[in-house]
C-alpha cells in the first residue's frame, strides 16, 4: 500500500488486484499498471522509497466482461 | 508485495491444497467484473485490497485479536445484533457462503434442493477451504428458515453455535420474545468473553456500528444522481465487505470514497453512458463473491442502483437510537431496529412491498428486478406479492431465479437483456 501511494501520488494510472496465479499461488495483492510502459518508472520509484517488492510480472489485461466465469 | 498465507492456512487446518482451487479462481473473476470497469473510483482500492487478500489480511487480524486474548463470533444473518458482540470485546463477522466453489461440499451433508447460501455455509466449514470458519470461537445461527434451522443442528456436530430463535410474526408478544433472545446472546457474549456488557461499551458499539450504517446510506444516496459517479458492482462490494471488515476502519473508507463521489459529481462525472437504464434489485442476499446479477445487468445496458436485499438496503437503512444509554433503553433501541427488518421470514411482510415501491421511486428506477436463489420458498412465494405490487403500481418487474453456478449466465442474459431493452423510454 505504501508503493500505492507513492505511485498514486506520482500521477500514475494504478489499481489494486488480486495477484495473478501466474505469479504466486495464493491470495495476495498487487498494483495493476495501467500501461506496461510505466514499469521501469514504478521500479524506480519504489526503490528509490527504499520499497522492497516480491517481483514483476507481466501478462496481457486479458479481462473479459463476457466470459461468465464466476467464483 | 504477496505474503504468503499458505502457512496461517496450514496452522488453521484448512484443506490448503483444496483452497488453492478457490484462490486461482478468483483473480480472472474479479479482473472480469470489476477490473474491466472503466474510469473506477480511486477510493475503490481499497476494497479491491480486501478482496485481492480476502483470506490473508483479515484473517490475521482475527487471530491477532485471538493471541491478545479477544474472542471471534461468526455470523450469517443481518438480524444477529453485532453490538452486542462489540459491546463484550468480540469481533463479529460475516461468515463466506456466496461462492459455488462450497457448494458441492454442502450437498454432502443437505439435500440438493437446498439454497445455495446454505449449503455453501457448510461446505466452507467441513471441506475446511475457509480461514473465517476455521477461526470462529462461536457461530451464531437464527431460526430465520426452515433450511437454516436444520443446516445449523448439522453444522453444530462440528462447531459451536449458539442459536437465536426470530419470531415469525411481529405481534407484541413478538417483540418481547426477540428482547429475550437479545438479553440471551448478551449473557453468551459475557459468557465466551469473560467480559461484562456495560453500559459504556454498548453505547459505544451502537454508535461503532451506526457510523457504519450512515457512511453506507451516504455511499447509497450517490446512486440517486442522474449521472451515476459510481458502479453499482463497485456499491455492491462495498456492501459485501461491510460484513466483515473493522467496522470503524471500513466506515473511514467508505467516507473517503463518497468524498471522491461527492467531487465527481460536482464535476458530473459519469461511469456510464447518457440513456442507461436503471434498475433496483429486491430478493435474497448476495453474499461475497456473488457478482453475477450485477455484471450481467451493468453489462447489458443498464445500471444497479439499489439493492433491497440484506446485503443492500436491509443491511444498513434505519439506525439503532442512540439516545437511551442505559441498559434497558438501549436492548429496546436494538430490539426495536432489528425487528424492523423487513425480510420473508416474517409474516406478514408487508412493509417490504412498501419499501420496494419507495426506493424504486426515490431512486428513480426504470425497472426492478427480484432476484430469488433457487430453493429459498419465502421469497420465491413472497416474490408473487412482489411483482403484484409493483406491476400495480406501474413499475416494470421482472423476476428471476438462480443460484451460484455460471451455468445460466447465457439464459440471465437474454432475459435480463430484454427486460432492459423493453423498459424506460430515454
Amino acid at each position: 500500500m505504501q508503493l500505492h501511494t507513492v505511485l498514486r501520488t506520482e500521477g500514475m494510472k494504478i489499481s489494486i488486484a488480486p495477484t495473478p496465479r501466474e505469479a504466486a499461488k495464493c491470495c495476495g495483492v498487487s498494483i495493476l499498471l495501467a500501461d506496461a510502459k510505466d514499469t521501469d518508472r514504478a521500479l524506480q520509484m519504489a526503490e528509490e522509497a527504499g520499497i522492497q517488492l516480491r517481483g514483476v510480472h507481466t501478462m496481457d489485461a486479458d479481462f473479459n466482461p463476457g466470459r461468465d466465469r464466476y467464483c | 508485495m504477496t505474503v504468503d498465507n499458505h502457512k496461517m492456512w496450514n496452522e488453521l487446518d484448512m484443506d490448503v491444497e483444496m483452497h488453492d482451487l478457490l484462490c486461482e479462481a478468483l483473480p480472472v473473476a474479479f479482473g472480469d467484473v470489476y477490473l474491466s470497469q472503466e474510469n473506477r473510483p480511486e477510493g475503490m482500492d481499497f476494497f479491491n485490497m480486501v478482496v485481492a487478500d480476502i483470506h490473508g489480511i483479515r484473517p490475521a487480524e482475527l487471530i491477532k485479536h485471538q493471541e491478545a486474548g479477544g474472542k471471534v463470533v461468526g455470523t450469517f444473518c443481518i438480524h444477529v445484533p453485532d453490538e452486542i458482540a462489540v459491546a463484550g470485546g468480540a469481533i463479529s463477522t460475516g461468515l463466506c457462503s456466496g461462492s459455488q466453489f462450497w457448494v458441492p461440499g454442502g450437498e454432502k451433508y443437505v439435500p440438493t434442493a437446498t439454497c445455495p447460501l446454505i449449503k455453501a455455509s457448510l461446505g466452507a466449514r467441513f471441506d475446511r477451504t475457509c480461514p473465517f470458519f476455521r477461526i470462529a470461537d462461536l457461530f451464531i445461527g437464527e431460526t430465520t428458515c426452515d433450511g437454516k434451522k436444520k443446516a445449523w443442528e448439522i453444522l453444530a456436530e462440528d462447531a459451536p453455535m449458539h442459536i437465536m430463535d426470530l419470531p415469525q410474526m411481529k405481534r407484541e408478544k413478538d417483540l418481547l420474545h426477540w428482547r429475550d433472545e437479545i438479553l440471551g446472546y448478551k449473557d453468551k457474549i459475557e459468557e465466551l468473553t469473560g467480559n461484562q456488557v456495560t453500559e459504556e461499551s454498548l453505547h459505544d458499539a451502537i454508535v461503532l456500528i451506526n457510523n457504519k450504517r450512515r457512511a453506507l446510506q451516504r455511499l447509497n444516496a450517490f446512486r440517486k444522481e442522474e449521472k451515476l459517479p459510481i458502479s453499482g458492482k463497485d456499491v455492491l462490494l462495498v456492501q459485501q465487505i461491510a460484513f466483515y471488515d473493522d467496522p470503524a476502519r471500513f466506515a473511514q473508507m467508505t467516507n473517503a470514497l463518497s468524498d471522491e463521489l461527492e467531487q465527481r459529481v460536482k464535476d458530473g462525472v459519469s461511469v456510464f453512458p447518457e440513456g442507461t437504464k436503471r434498475i433496483l434489485l429486491s430478493g435474497t442476499p448476495l453474499s461475497i463473491p456473488n457478482w453475477k446479477v450485477h455484471h450481467i445487468v451493468e453489462t447489458s445496458g443498464a445500471a444497479v442502483v439499489g439493492e433491497e436485499m440484506c446485503t443492500g438496503s436491509r443491511y444498513y437503512e434505519g439506525l439503532v437510537d442512540e439516545e437511551p444509554t442505559d441498559m434497558e433503553g438501549m436492548i429496546n433501541a436494538l430490539n426495536e431496529r432489528y425487528m424492523d427488518i423487513h425480510c420473508a421470514c416474517f409474516t406478514p411482510n408487508t412493509e417490504r412491498i412498501d419499501d420496494i415501491i419507495r426506493l424504486a421511486k426515490e431512486w428513480n428506477v426504470d425497472g426492478v428486478i427480484d432476484v430469488n436463489l433457487k430453493f429459498c420458498g419465502i421469497y420465491d412465494i413472497e416474490g408473487y406479492t412482489v411483482e403484484r405490487a409493483l406491476q400495480e403500481a406501474g413499475i416494470p418487474v421482472l423476476g428471476i431465479e438462480t443460484d451460484y453456478t455460471d451455468e445460466d449466465a447465457e439464459q440471465l442474459r437474454t432475459r435480463i437483456g430484454a427486460f432492459i431493452e423493453m423498459i424506460g423510454e430515454k
